[in-house]
């Protein structure tokens, strides 16, 4: 069962005014005048509880001291937070750099043609004697074919100096 | 109490959160004097009060990390933190006074005549009567500003319960201050 103080108490936190009480609950109507006596001296005394400014900066810049060093302490904590998985994800990364440049050289040495497949293939060798002579009469006979060409080519040559000599003889008889 | 800016109060702790002891010491000096006047009403000593009221500062600031808005202001938070530290300071305060009783006392008596002219010392005297968990509720209610339904939170009471604490302290005060 609520007494008048807290009926008064209830209303008010519902939002009613002294006013509206008073007319909502007429029997409250002298309960009312003394309970807002008290709520005005606590209210009004407590907005009288103040600290001086000079305190509060005291106090302030003492705790402003212990929090900054308090924020350093979490801002280095933070540092540390990101750089463990930052140190991880470079390793990480390195190792996968590391593993695919060797898996890489290892497939390109495996595929590389060696010099004796070379060799092999540029001069297959039958095993018989007579072969590699009929090859080496060969590429003589070519070799010859060629330096015959040659000289006919230089024969042409040797005609043309002939008469460039003979315009040349002509031209200084008629100079001179 | 209910002028602190809402939306700017979220911005500042999320700043905090985050280490900005800029946006933690605007938190400060929003919010130190309704936590000043709260332990200073419980304990009755300045000097004390500031102590225990920058003690709650340092705490908040620890835990800010940890600090959730669930629908209670930040304002609560500091005075669960607040009210935790004071009944810390009175328990250990009753331990010393059954040690010294008399060194105490007349400590006190110094103290006392010298807050006598300071503000608020009216208003302590007439809550000297109450016993502490109707002080806290009235403080907490029309001095604070808070709801019934956060003041029951903070002091772990259901709001009917808070309510019949508030209503018979104030009969008490009735009679202290028509005596006045």
């Amino acid at each position: 069962m609520k007494d008048d103080d807290e009926k008064i108490i209830a209303l008010l936190e519902n939002g009613y005014t002294y006013g509206e009480i008073a007319q909502k609950v007429p029997t409250l109507k002298g309960q009312i005048q003394e309970f807002a006596n008290v709520i005005d001296f606590l209210t009004l005394n407590g907005a009288n509880i103040k600290i001086g400014k000079e305190k509060l900066a005291a106090v302030l810049e003492k705790t402003d001291q212990y929090v900054t060093e308090k924020g350093n302490d979490r801002y280095s904590l933070q540092k540390m937070k990101y750089a463990i998985p930052l140190f991880a994800i470079l390793l990480l990364v390195i190792g996968v750099f590391a593993y695919f440049s060797y898996s890489g050289k290892k497939s390109a040495l495996s595929n590389a043609p060696s010099a004796s497949s070379t060799l092999s293939q540029e001069a297959p060798v039958t095993g018989n004697p007579d072969d590699v002579a009929i090859a080496i009469d060969k590429i003589a006979l070519d070799e010859q074919k060629t330096v015959s060409a040659e000289d006919s080519d230089t024969s042409s040559i040797s005609a043309d100096e002939t008469d460039i000599t003979d315009v040349e003889g002509s031209v200084n008889e008629n100079d001179f | 109490m209910r002028d602190i800016n809402v939306v700017e109060t979220k911005e500042l702790i999320s700043r905090a959160k985050n280490g900005d002891s800029i946006a933690f010491g605007k938190l400060y000096e929003l919010y130190f004097v309704p936590v000043f006047r709260y332990v200073y009403i419980r304990v009755g000593k300045r000097v004390v009060a500031e102590d225990i009221a920058s003690e709650v500062f340092l705490k908040a600031f620890g835990a800010i990390g940890q600090y959730e808005d669930r629908g209670q202001p930040l304002l609560a938070y500091l005075y669960t933190i607040a009210r935790n530290a004071t009944i810390d300071y009175l328990r250990k305060k009753r331990e010393v006074r059954i040690d010294n009783v008399g060194e105490i006392e007349s400590q006190e008596k110094i103290e006392d005549s010298v807050q006598s002219r300071e503000d608020g010392q009216i208003l302590i005297r007439a809550m000297n009567v109450l016993s502490d968990e109707a002080r806290e509720a009235l403080t907490l209610k029309y001095i604070s500003g808070l709801k019934n339904a956060e003041i029951a939170k903070i002091m772990g009471k259901s709001e009917v319960n808070v309510r019949k604490i508030q209503s018979r302290a104030i009969k008490i005060m009735k009679v202290t201050i028509n005596e006045r």
